[in-house]
Protein backbone atom coordinates (compact mmCIF):
# COMPACT_ATOMS: atom_id res chain seq x y z
CA UNK A 1 0.00 0.00 0.00
CA UNK A 2 1.47 3.68 -0.61
CA UNK A 3 1.75 6.17 1.70
CA UNK A 4 -0.91 8.27 0.10
CA UNK A 5 -3.53 5.72 -0.29
CA UNK A 6 -2.92 4.83 3.33
CA UNK A 7 -3.46 8.71 4.46
CA UNK A 8 -6.47 8.61 2.05
CA UNK A 9 -8.28 5.58 4.21
CA UNK A 10 -6.93 7.64 7.26
CA UNK A 11 -8.33 10.42 6.09
CA UNK A 12 -12.01 8.47 5.63
CA UNK A 13 -12.20 8.79 9.26
CA UNK A 14 -13.03 12.55 8.83
CA UNK A 15 -16.80 11.09 8.57
CA UNK A 16 -16.93 10.56 12.55
CA UNK A 17 -18.59 13.29 14.09
CA UNK A 18 -20.29 13.64 17.31
CA UNK A 19 -23.97 12.88 18.00
CA UNK A 20 -26.13 16.35 17.89
CA UNK A 21 -27.45 14.52 21.07
CA UNK A 22 -24.04 14.96 23.03
CA UNK A 23 -23.02 17.91 21.48
CA UNK A 24 -26.33 19.66 23.07
CA UNK A 25 -26.40 18.04 26.36
CA UNK A 26 -22.72 18.54 27.08
CA UNK A 27 -22.83 22.39 26.37
CA UNK A 28 -25.69 22.66 28.57
CA UNK A 29 -23.66 20.79 31.12
CA UNK A 30 -20.60 22.73 30.84
CA UNK A 31 -22.28 26.23 30.83
CA UNK A 32 -23.49 25.15 34.32
CA UNK A 33 -20.10 25.27 35.65
CA UNK A 34 -18.14 27.69 36.79
CA UNK A 35 -14.78 29.44 35.57
CA UNK A 36 -11.63 28.61 38.05
CA UNK A 37 -10.33 32.10 38.31
CA UNK A 38 -6.73 32.61 38.84
CA UNK A 39 -5.52 33.76 42.51
CA UNK A 40 -3.91 37.06 43.21
CA UNK A 41 -0.55 34.51 44.19
CA UNK A 42 -0.86 32.03 40.62
CA UNK A 43 -0.74 35.46 38.76
CA UNK A 44 2.36 36.96 40.73
CA UNK A 45 3.96 33.48 40.70
CA UNK A 46 3.74 33.24 37.01
CA UNK A 47 4.75 36.98 36.23
CA UNK A 48 7.95 36.18 38.83
CA UNK A 49 8.66 32.98 36.44
CA UNK A 50 8.03 34.83 33.28
CA UNK A 51 10.60 37.57 34.56
CA UNK A 52 13.50 34.96 36.21
CA UNK A 53 13.22 33.14 32.54
CA UNK A 54 13.99 36.15 31.08
CA UNK A 55 16.98 36.97 33.38
CA UNK A 56 17.98 33.44 33.72
CA UNK A 57 18.35 33.03 29.79
CA UNK A 58 20.55 36.57 29.91
CA UNK A 59 22.37 35.07 32.39
CA UNK A 60 23.28 31.33 30.45
CA UNK A 61 23.78 33.70 27.14
CA UNK A 62 26.28 35.96 28.72
CA UNK A 63 28.20 32.94 30.90
CA UNK A 64 28.06 31.20 27.32
CA UNK A 65 29.86 33.95 25.64
CA UNK A 66 32.32 34.29 27.90
CA UNK A 67 33.00 30.54 28.17
CA UNK A 68 32.87 30.26 24.29
CA UNK A 69 35.38 32.89 24.10
CA UNK A 70 37.20 32.13 27.03
CA UNK A 71 37.85 28.74 26.58
CA UNK A 72 38.96 29.85 22.58
CA UNK A 73 41.51 32.05 23.74
CA UNK A 74 42.62 28.94 26.54
CA UNK A 75 42.38 26.07 24.20
CA UNK A 76 44.67 28.39 21.25
CA UNK A 77 48.05 27.49 23.76
CA UNK A 78 46.99 23.77 22.72
CA UNK A 79 46.14 23.75 19.46
CA UNK A 80 48.37 22.96 16.56
CA UNK A 81 49.66 26.09 15.19
CA UNK A 82 48.23 27.94 17.79
CA UNK A 83 50.36 31.24 19.50
CA UNK A 84 52.24 29.13 22.26
CA UNK A 85 53.24 25.61 20.98
CA UNK A 86 56.09 24.15 22.64
CA UNK A 87 58.17 25.01 19.43
CA UNK A 88 56.85 28.93 19.28
CA UNK A 89 57.59 29.23 22.81
CA UNK A 90 61.30 28.68 22.54
CA UNK A 91 61.52 30.75 19.35
CA UNK A 92 59.83 33.26 21.20
CA UNK A 93 61.84 32.82 24.43
CA UNK A 94 65.48 32.76 22.41
CA UNK A 95 64.04 36.14 20.53
CA UNK A 96 63.80 37.69 23.62
CA UNK A 97 67.19 36.78 25.12
CA UNK A 98 68.60 38.17 21.76
CA UNK A 99 67.08 41.62 21.92
CA UNK A 100 67.73 41.45 25.42
CA UNK A 101 71.55 41.02 24.32
CA UNK A 102 71.48 43.49 21.66
CA UNK A 103 70.58 46.17 24.39
CA UNK A 104 72.72 45.55 27.22
CA UNK A 105 75.68 45.31 23.93
CA UNK A 106 74.34 48.88 22.90
CA UNK A 107 74.37 50.05 26.40
CA UNK A 108 77.75 48.82 26.98
CA UNK A 109 79.08 50.34 23.63
CA UNK A 110 77.44 54.01 24.21
CA UNK A 111 79.02 53.56 27.57
CA UNK A 112 82.53 52.87 26.25
CA UNK A 113 82.10 55.12 23.20
CA UNK A 114 81.07 57.97 25.65
CA UNK A 115 83.90 57.64 27.82
CA UNK A 116 86.40 57.97 25.17
CA UNK A 117 84.94 60.72 23.44
CA UNK A 118 85.26 62.62 27.09
CA UNK A 119 88.79 61.81 26.84
CA UNK A 120 89.39 62.97 23.06
CA UNK A 121 87.46 66.20 23.47
CA UNK A 122 89.78 66.84 26.62
CA UNK A 123 92.72 65.96 25.03
CA UNK A 124 91.33 68.42 21.91
CA UNK A 125 90.37 71.07 24.32
CA UNK A 126 93.92 71.14 26.09
CA UNK A 127 96.19 73.19 23.21
CA UNK A 128 93.22 75.64 23.08
CA UNK A 129 93.31 76.18 26.67
CA UNK A 130 96.14 79.35 26.08
CA UNK A 131 94.68 82.66 28.05
CA UNK A 132 93.19 84.48 25.52
CA UNK A 133 95.52 87.74 26.65
CA UNK A 134 98.34 85.74 25.75
CA UNK A 135 97.06 85.31 22.73
CA UNK A 136 96.42 88.69 22.31
CA UNK A 137 100.10 89.94 23.49
CA UNK A 138 101.40 87.45 20.90
CA UNK A 139 99.25 88.95 18.19
CA UNK A 140 99.56 92.53 19.27
CA UNK A 141 103.65 92.42 19.91
CA UNK B 1 -8.06 28.11 13.33
CA UNK B 2 -11.02 30.03 14.06
CA UNK B 3 -11.24 33.44 12.27
CA UNK B 4 -10.56 36.20 14.98
CA UNK B 5 -9.65 33.33 17.57
CA UNK B 6 -7.45 35.65 19.67
CA UNK B 7 -10.26 38.11 20.69
CA UNK B 8 -12.61 35.23 21.09
CA UNK B 9 -10.33 33.36 23.33
CA UNK B 10 -9.72 37.05 25.30
CA UNK B 11 -13.80 37.11 25.90
CA UNK B 12 -14.09 33.30 26.43
CA UNK B 13 -11.39 33.77 29.34
CA UNK B 14 -13.57 36.46 30.80
CA UNK B 15 -16.58 34.19 31.10
CA UNK B 16 -18.23 35.12 27.72
CA UNK B 17 -20.34 32.09 27.03
CA UNK B 18 -21.11 32.68 23.35
CA UNK B 19 -17.39 33.34 22.47
CA UNK B 20 -17.33 29.56 24.32
CA UNK B 21 -19.67 28.71 22.41
CA UNK B 22 -17.73 29.51 18.72
CA UNK B 23 -14.71 27.90 20.50
CA UNK B 24 -16.57 24.40 21.19
CA UNK B 25 -18.31 24.35 17.79
CA UNK B 26 -15.38 24.79 16.18
CA UNK B 27 -13.24 22.35 17.92
CA UNK B 28 -15.72 19.60 18.68
CA UNK B 29 -15.63 17.09 16.32
CA UNK B 30 -11.96 17.30 15.94
CA UNK B 31 -11.53 16.55 19.21
CA UNK B 32 -14.03 14.19 19.25
CA UNK B 33 -13.01 12.21 16.79
CA UNK B 34 -9.10 12.33 18.40
CA UNK B 35 -10.74 10.34 21.37
CA UNK B 36 -12.94 8.21 19.17
CA UNK B 37 -9.88 6.71 17.49
CA UNK B 38 -8.46 5.93 20.70
CA UNK B 39 -10.90 4.91 22.76
CA UNK B 40 -13.17 1.65 22.07
CA UNK B 41 -16.79 2.68 23.14
CA UNK B 42 -18.65 5.63 21.84
CA UNK B 43 -19.76 6.71 25.06
CA UNK B 44 -16.25 6.67 26.33
CA UNK B 45 -15.24 9.19 23.50
CA UNK B 46 -18.32 10.98 24.89
CA UNK B 47 -17.43 11.09 28.25
CA UNK B 48 -13.53 11.95 27.77
CA UNK B 49 -14.98 14.84 24.81
CA UNK B 50 -16.88 16.60 27.52
CA UNK B 51 -14.46 16.25 30.22
CA UNK B 52 -12.06 17.81 27.72
CA UNK B 53 -14.42 20.69 27.10
CA UNK B 54 -15.22 21.17 30.75
CA UNK B 55 -11.92 21.39 31.51
CA UNK B 56 -10.87 24.18 28.86
CA UNK B 57 -14.09 26.54 29.84
CA UNK B 58 -12.50 26.36 33.73
CA UNK B 59 -9.24 26.53 33.04
CA UNK B 60 -9.83 29.25 30.27
CA UNK B 61 -8.59 32.07 32.31
CA UNK B 62 -5.52 30.69 32.99
CA UNK B 63 -5.02 29.61 29.13
CA UNK B 64 -1.72 31.43 27.72
CA UNK B 65 -1.04 31.15 23.83
CA UNK B 66 2.65 30.93 24.43
CA UNK B 67 2.94 30.92 20.86
CA UNK B 68 0.97 27.82 20.03
CA UNK B 69 -2.19 27.54 18.35
CA UNK B 70 -5.10 27.15 20.77
CA UNK B 71 -6.09 23.42 19.54
CA UNK B 72 -2.44 22.40 20.79
CA UNK B 73 -3.65 23.04 24.41
CA UNK B 74 -6.80 21.60 23.20
CA UNK B 75 -5.26 18.23 21.80
CA UNK B 76 -2.93 18.29 25.44
CA UNK B 77 -6.01 18.42 27.94
CA UNK B 78 -7.68 15.08 25.07
CA UNK B 79 -4.22 13.09 25.22
CA UNK B 80 -3.72 13.56 29.20
CA UNK B 81 -7.72 12.64 29.17
CA UNK B 82 -7.30 9.56 27.21
CA UNK B 83 -4.00 8.35 29.14
CA UNK B 84 -5.90 9.27 32.38
CA UNK B 85 -8.84 6.94 31.63
CA UNK B 86 -6.52 4.21 30.53
CA UNK B 87 -4.43 4.39 33.39
CA UNK B 88 -7.71 4.25 35.59
CA UNK B 89 -9.55 1.03 33.31
CA UNK B 90 -7.46 -1.00 31.17
CA UNK B 91 -9.25 -1.24 28.38
CA UNK B 92 -10.24 -4.48 25.56
CA UNK B 93 -9.58 -3.99 22.31
CA UNK B 94 -12.97 -5.28 20.68
CA UNK B 95 -13.64 -4.13 16.78
CA UNK B 96 -17.31 -3.00 17.64
CA UNK B 97 -19.25 -1.51 15.23
CA UNK B 98 -19.38 2.37 14.71
CA UNK B 99 -22.35 3.94 14.51
CA UNK B 100 -23.86 3.96 11.35
CA UNK B 101 -25.49 7.36 11.49
CA UNK B 102 -21.88 7.99 12.52
CA UNK B 103 -20.42 7.83 8.75
CA UNK B 104 -23.63 7.12 6.81
CA UNK B 105 -24.49 11.21 6.64
CA UNK B 106 -22.84 12.16 3.08
CA UNK B 107 -22.87 8.59 1.60
CA UNK B 108 -24.94 5.69 0.21
CA UNK B 109 -25.39 2.50 2.47
CA UNK B 110 -23.04 0.69 0.34
CA UNK B 111 -20.16 3.48 0.55
CA UNK B 112 -21.13 3.58 3.88
CA UNK B 113 -20.48 0.33 5.09
CA UNK B 114 -17.23 0.26 3.27
CA UNK B 115 -16.11 3.44 5.11
CA UNK B 116 -17.34 1.39 8.78
CA UNK B 117 -15.01 -1.36 7.59
CA UNK B 118 -11.99 0.70 6.72
CA UNK B 119 -12.67 2.72 9.72
CA UNK B 120 -12.79 -0.14 12.01
CA UNK B 121 -9.62 -1.28 10.12
CA UNK B 122 -7.58 2.01 10.84
CA UNK B 123 -8.48 1.59 14.32
CA UNK B 124 -7.68 -1.46 14.97
CA UNK B 125 -4.20 -0.84 13.39
CA UNK B 126 -4.26 2.44 15.30
CA UNK B 127 -4.27 1.10 19.03
CA UNK B 128 -1.47 -1.39 18.50
CA UNK B 129 0.80 1.52 17.37
CA UNK B 130 2.34 3.25 20.58
CA UNK B 131 0.38 6.00 22.11
CA UNK B 132 2.69 8.42 20.40
CA UNK B 133 2.42 7.48 16.75
CA UNK B 134 -1.77 7.24 17.26
CA UNK B 135 -1.56 10.87 18.29
CA UNK B 136 0.49 12.11 15.28
CA UNK B 137 -1.05 9.83 12.94
CA UNK B 138 -4.41 11.14 14.00
CA UNK B 139 -3.64 14.49 14.23
CA UNK B 140 -1.23 14.98 10.89
CA UNK B 141 -3.49 13.02 8.32
CA UNK B 142 -7.59 12.73 9.88
CA UNK B 143 -6.89 16.79 11.34
CA UNK B 144 -4.47 18.46 8.59
CA UNK B 145 -2.65 19.84 11.85
CA UNK B 146 1.28 20.95 11.28
CA UNK B 147 4.02 19.62 12.68
CA UNK B 148 5.21 22.99 14.91
CA UNK B 149 1.49 22.25 16.11
CA UNK B 150 1.47 18.55 16.94
CA UNK B 151 4.79 19.44 18.11
CA UNK B 152 2.96 21.82 20.84
CA UNK B 153 0.70 18.99 21.89
CA UNK B 154 2.76 16.43 22.49
CA UNK B 155 5.61 18.33 24.17
CA UNK B 156 8.38 17.26 21.33
CA UNK B 157 10.63 19.00 18.70
CA UNK B 158 9.23 19.30 15.07
CA UNK B 159 12.07 16.77 14.07
CA UNK B 160 11.54 14.09 16.59
CA UNK B 161 7.21 14.23 15.69
CA UNK B 162 8.33 13.47 11.50
CA UNK B 163 10.64 10.58 12.91
CA UNK B 164 7.50 9.12 14.74
CA UNK B 165 5.19 9.62 11.66
CA UNK B 166 7.22 7.88 9.20
CA UNK B 167 8.12 4.85 11.72
CA UNK B 168 4.15 4.77 12.33
CA UNK B 169 3.49 5.37 8.78
CA UNK B 170 5.51 2.20 8.33
CA UNK B 171 4.05 0.38 11.03
CA UNK B 172 0.43 0.64 9.80
CA UNK B 173 1.55 -0.16 6.10
CA UNK B 174 2.88 -3.03 7.27
CA UNK B 175 -0.19 -3.88 9.52
CA UNK B 176 -2.70 -2.91 6.83
CA UNK B 177 -0.90 -4.64 3.65
CA UNK B 178 -1.66 -7.88 4.48
CA UNK B 179 -5.25 -8.03 4.95
CA UNK B 180 -5.89 -6.70 1.31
Amino acid sequence: MHEQELITVVQLCRAVEPSTDFKERSRRLIAALPQKRPTWIEVVSRELVENLKFTFSLALASFILVAVFGGFAYWRNFIPGGRFTNESRELLSEAEQINLGIELGEAEYFTESAREMTLLLGEIRKPEEVPVDDLLDQIIF
Amino acid sequence: MLEGEENIIRTAQEGDRPSFDALYEHYLSPIYRFIYMKVSHREEAEDLTHEVFASCWQNLPRYRSKGFPFSSWLYQIARNKVIDHYRVKRSTIPLEDVDAELVAADFGIERALENRFAIEKIRGALRTLTPDQQDVILMKFMEDLSHREIAAALSKSEGAIRLIQHRALNELRRLIQPER
